[in-house]
């Protein structure tokens, strides 16, 4: 929705301005950060532990270090398999990297994540859903308009949702091997629509989440999405529900468009966790999620571009 | 013993008839003598009694004394005062025309009220605006504005430009009822606030109850806004029109059948899309759209002396189209049929039928084959009886009852995913809200007067259709489905019921000072849910459920009241203090688009607002205008939010001042001002931040814990009058005027809001860089042109 709004005020005939200020924060004491986002694929598997900081402070977070990292298949009442993460590089970086070959997960497995740092222990769980193919990826032509003087193109993916209500997604475009890591770019789905209560289980993914792998920049120029010779690639995450949701609550909370679009801001507010410290008094942030990956890349050529909407 | 009862009655009987022989009734309706508009609120005194009464929304009037000669005076600022000989001696109908006063330019109309009404009059907490007045008020882009200009009255605010509808102390957007000639309108904006829908052109009068509300209101908490329109002119055709920057607006009036029947037709559009027609095309853009229309009909039939019909339209649309196939619009539709009827002299009663469509939608996805459509509709059907009985001089009983029938129809959805198509239309629901109600207003002796009231209310959850229940979780996050049965059509799911005790009394200290205090209770059915900073139009509006409580407020105010310089200067202070209960607001995270378990994420608290409202008016003389100053406090706890603690709403404002002065120069000239300040509304800060995926997320401690910076603004207005008269000295049938405003004059870029959030860049150690921004809606003066004519 913030999108279509941020459109309508494109075509405004008023202009909001939009300054800088300085604003005077409260100190707050910082406390236990975790990014466990852990995928069924044979790349190296890292669970960064690190302290909150001041609002304001862009220096590198300060990482919570010596902390015993592990994570557990469940079967039954039984934790079996513990994957040792460590911090090889002191960075607060825990890894774990698969022997040659394999790749950490199994569909349908539940996980467990044990973390003894900062004198307490901290659990959290996460069950790896599955995740279906991406069909193919096709480039459409756009023809030059009065608000754009070139001819564009925008990527777009194929895939149809599981079978069964209830699937959730993270969709991650990369273009030219850089991840499109804009808040604006987050791009998640349930089913193939955008919730809970949409009747749009096992479709194929519904526009605008087809189109979701498109950055338009953010400068004030408009920058085709891709061109010839670019590659595209998707990333299909199965997720959780409870990934999903907060994803959806951190786009929510980091995509504040300018200007006029404050109009319909919701105040701001804390993203869930699912990390649980024993010592339910202790704050703790993040997330641990274990995802299934499909994947495919294409560069856009002849005949990757299509026309869908010809003249 | 039979032979005894006979008697009694016989000799009560004749008491009665001995007392209907002293006491008789003069009656009728006051009008305008130009055009034959009904008269609200004028005056009508029996000189030797200092005694009388005023018209009500229909002109008419009725006072019972007994028999005698009376000098019967009408009066109405701004028109010429007529006095009548009676000799009463049987029931007398007395329908007056009033000529308008000759020197109604100067003499500028600010209320049109009795002169000492401020005092006498036992409203209080109310806020009326003439046309007239309201046309002189420097408007945004020039275009006079109903709600803008009620927002220059003690205690009513808005959150800042651009945001829709207005707040009455400390209430939100959605507990205001906005009634335009009896049917309510459920969303007043046009462009997302910039204008409301009420069409100068067909509005005769404004009056916002903010607090001791007559009983024959209900529905919502913090405000009743009565919209009446125009009937349009009995004696001749009349054409009102302006072209401005954004819209022009076109207006014609006149009689259907002499002296019987009189209609008024209005509207109004924006052009902006039609100006950039020819730019659009040429570049294929064709199918842009972004404008907004709305049409005011009415017209009325005189059956005969006792009778008079009416009937009213109003339709409006606001329409954003990217291109033929994506874009979204709102709009509302009403038809209001009203019959108002004299049962004799005394018992004067209205009849209305109403229906109203209001429906919000949106359309995404470029072709046939990919589209996502969402509706989503509100159907009111209204049935409304109401008696006055002008029971004598001292006792005005007013009595009723109302039904209304609701149909939510919350999403109509449909979405095609390359040609598959899947319809997730939400269930409609029904849902019966009806009221009784009576009310006296009692003078109770020279000094004192009182109005009392009781209103009973209902209202039923009907079937059919699921009902949900929900289990227990922690404040704030998402609740539940425990389990889902079915309700038959009709089928009362839930019902509530509640009493609401209304009380006002009026104490003259002096002849130009006077105390008024009020106790209302109300009660509210249905609940717009939007915690966004501007209410959008797509907000949603939820009954009362299983789920969902009514809303109850409960308001006490009292005031001092007091006109100085033979009326010339008036002045109020009030105090107000307000509870309200089942303050609705969502979880973070809510889905309340398309969401059968919305009510799973909604949550409910106490509100509680209170302040003091000064109010200084000079209604005469070549300068003339008024100052008025809140200070006021709003506050909600729910919990689950603000870990349950108290919070400031969005639109709590410690301090608002306000000043408007017009300066009549000349027969040609005159310039109006007005200058807002404002402290600065709540907004949400972060403490820390941390990051999860590359994402910077930011830790709240706290609801609305900030404040922006304090909103000041000046307007300026100048109103040139063409020529009036010919050459050769005879009037100019057409009349028309320049208006030239601007707005925001000193270009203050006022903060709407300020926001967090990373920026594109990234600092040395490689993590996004966070700032604070503050956005201005205006940034500088907006000056505008418009001209009016009527001929």
């Amino acid at each position: 929705m913030n999108k279509i709004f941020y459109l309508l005020i494109a075509i405004s005939i008023l202009s909001a301005c939009d300054d800088e200020v300085n604003i005077p924060l409260a100190d707050t004491d910082p406390y236990l950060n975790v990014d466990a986002w852990l995928t069924n694929t044979p790349d190296t598997q890292r669970i960064i532990l690190n302290y909150t900081r001041s609002y304001f402070d862009n220096g590198a977070p300060t990482p919570v270090l010596n902390a015993n990292v592990v994570v557990s298949e469940l079967q039954g009442d039984n934790l079996v398999n513990p994957l040792v993460f460590t911090d090889v590089d002191n960075n607060g970086i825990y890894e774990w990297v698969p022997p040659a070959g394999q790749s950490f997960g199994t569909i349908g497995t539940t996980y467990i994540l044990t973390i003894e740092a900062l004198g307490t222990t901290y659990n959290s769980f996460s069950t790896m859903p599955d995740v279906p193919v991406i069909d193919s990826i096709t480039f459409e032509y756009n023809k030059k308009d009065a608000f754009i003087d070139e001819d564009w193109y925008y990527g777009e993916f194929w895939s149809r949702d599981l079978d069964g209500p209830g699937n959730t997604y993270w969709i991650k475009a990369f273009k030219n091997g850089d991840f499109l890591r804009n808040p604006e770019d987050i791009s998640v789905a349930y089913d193939a629509g955008f919730s809970a209560g949409g009747a749009v289980d096992s479709l194929i993914f519904i526009q605008p989440i087809r189109t979701s792998i498109n950055s338009f920049g953010n400068t004030e120029e408009f920058v085709s999405p891709y061109t010839f010779g670019d590659t595209c690639r998707v990333e299909l995450h199965g997720i959780s529900n409870e990934a999903w949701f907060f994803l959806i609550r951190v786009a929510d909370e980091t995509v504040r468009n300018p200007g006029f679009a404050q109009l319909f801001a919701n105040p701001l507010a804390n993203s869930p966790t699912n990390i649980y410290p024993i010592d339910e008094t202790v704050p703790v942030v993040g997330f641990f999620s274990v995802a299934s990956v499909s994947s495919l890349e294409v560069v856009m050529s002849d005949s990757t571009v299509v026309d869908l909407v010809p003249d | 013993m039979l032979k005894k009862i006979y008697i009694l009655l016989l000799l009560s009987a004749g008491a009665l008839v001995t007392q209907a022989q002293e006491k008789f009734t003069i009656s009728g309706y006051v009008k305008d003598a130009s055009d034959g508009e009904t008269l609200i609120g004028a005056t009508v005194l029996l000189t030797e009694l200092a005694s009388g009464n005023v018209t009500n929304f229909y002109g008419f009037y009725s006072i019972t004394v007994p028999l005698g000669n009376y000098t019967v005076s009408y009066r109405y600022i701004g028109y010429q005062t007529i006095d009548r000989q009676v000799n009463l001696t049987e029931n007398v109908r007395l329908d007056i025309e009033l000529p308008p006063s000759e020197r109604q330019l100067e003499a500028v109309v600010v209320s049109a009220k009795a002169e000492d009404a401020n005092v006498s009059n036992i409203e209080m907490s109310t806020a009326e605006l003439d046309i007239a007045q309201i046309q002189k008020i420097p408007a945004f882009l020039g275009e006079v504005d109903v709600v803008k200009s009620l927002q220059l009255l003690p205690g009513v605010t808005t959150v800042g430009e651009g945001a829709s509808g207005f707040n009455v102390r400390g209430g939100s957007v959605g507990q205001n009822l906005i009634l335009l000639d009896e049917a309510p309108v459920y969303n007043s904006s046009h462009m997302f606030g910039f204008f409301s829908v009420f069409n100068p052109d067909a509005v005769k009068d404004v009056k916002l109850y903010k607090g001791g509300i007559p009983a024959q209101y209900g529905g919502r908490l913090a405000s009743i806004l009565d919209v009446r329109m125009k009937e349009g002119n009995i004696k001749k055709y009349e054409l009102n029109g302006g072209i401005g920057t954004i819209f022009s607006r076109f207006a014609v009036e006149g009689p259907l059948v002499k002296e019987k029947s009189s209609f008024i037709l209005a509207g109004r559009r924006s052009y902006i899309d039609v100006l950039a027609q020819p730019f659009l095309k040429q570049n294929d853009l064709e199918d842009v759209g972004l404008w907004f229309y709305d049409l005011t009909f009415k017209s009325n039939y005189y059956i005969s002396d006792k009778d008079r019909i009416y009937l009213s339209g109003y339709m409006g649309r606001d329409v954003f189209n990217f291109d033929a196939q994506q874009g979204f619009d709102w709009g509302n539709k009403t038809a209001t049929l009203r019959w108002n009827h004299l049962f004799n002299d005394r018992i004067f009663s209205n009849t209305t039928l109403f229906v109203s469509d209001y429906d919000y939608s949106f359309q995404v996805g470029e072709t046939r084959e990919d589209l996502f459509s969402w509706k989503s509709r509100i159907f009111t059907y209204n049935f409304k009886e109401q008696f006055t009985y002008f029971v004598n001089t001292n006792n005005e009983l007013s009595f009723g009852a109302e039904a209304i029938l609701y149909r939510f129809k919350p999403a109509e959805v449909l979405g095609v995913s390359v040609g598959e198509e899947s319809d997730f239309s939400l269930d409609e629901r029904k849902s019966f809200e009806s009221a009784i109600y009576v009310g006296n207003q009692q003078k109770v002796n020279e000094r004192l007067t009182l109005q009392y009231g009781l209103r009973l209310s209902n209202f039923q959850y009907l079937g059919e259709g699921s009902i949900y229940n929900f289990g227990e979780v922690e404040a704030g996050e998402r609740k539940p489905v425990t389990g889902i049965t079915t309700a038959d059509n009709w089928e009362a799911i839930q019902t509530y019921t509640n009493l609401e005790p209304r009380f006002s009394f009026k104490y003259t200290l002096t002849p130009t000072t006077s105390i008024k205090g009020s106790y209302n209770r109300m009660s509210q059915y249905l609940h717009l849910v939007s915690n966004t900073a501007a209410s959008l139009p797509t907000d949603v509006w939820n009954p009362s459920s299983n789920n969902i409580r009514p809303q109850l407020a409960d308001q006490v105010a009292l005031g001092l009241f007091k006109n100085f310089f033979n009326n010339k200067l008036e002045a109020s202070a009030e105090v107000y203090y307000k509870e309200m209960q089942n303050q609705v607001d969502y979880i973070d995270g809510a889905d309340l688009l398309i969401n059968e378990f919305i009510e799973g994420d909604l949550l409910a608290g106490e509100g509680r607002a209170y302040g003091l409202e000064f109010f200084l008016k000079k209604n005469t003389g070549k300068v003339n205008g008024w100052v008025s100053y809140t200070l006021s406090k709003s506050e909600l706890q729910i919990d689950g939010i603000n870990n349950g603690n108290w919070y400031p709403t969005r639109f709590d404002q410690r301090h608002n001042v306000k000043v408007t002065a017009n300066y009549d120069m000349s027969e040609r000239w005159s310039f109006s001002t007005n200058f807002t300040y404002i402290t600065g509304t709540p907004y949400t800060l972060p403490t820390q931040r941390y990051e999860v995926q590359g994402y910077t997320i930011p830790i709240v401690n706290g609801r609305n814990n900030g404040r922006i910076p304090d909103y000041h603004r000046l307007d300026l207005a100048a109103t040139w009058q063409m020529k009036k008269i010919k050459k050769d000295g005879s009037a100019k049938k057409l009349q028309d005027f320049w208006v030239f405003t601007v707005y925001n004059a000193y270009s203050r870029r006022n903060p709407f809001s300020i926001y967090f959030a990373q920026s594109d860049d990234f600092s040395l150690a490689g993590q996004p860089i966070t700032q604070s921004r503050q956005v201005a809606i205006l940034g500088s003066f907006v000056p505008a042109v418009s001209y009016n004519f009527k001929f």
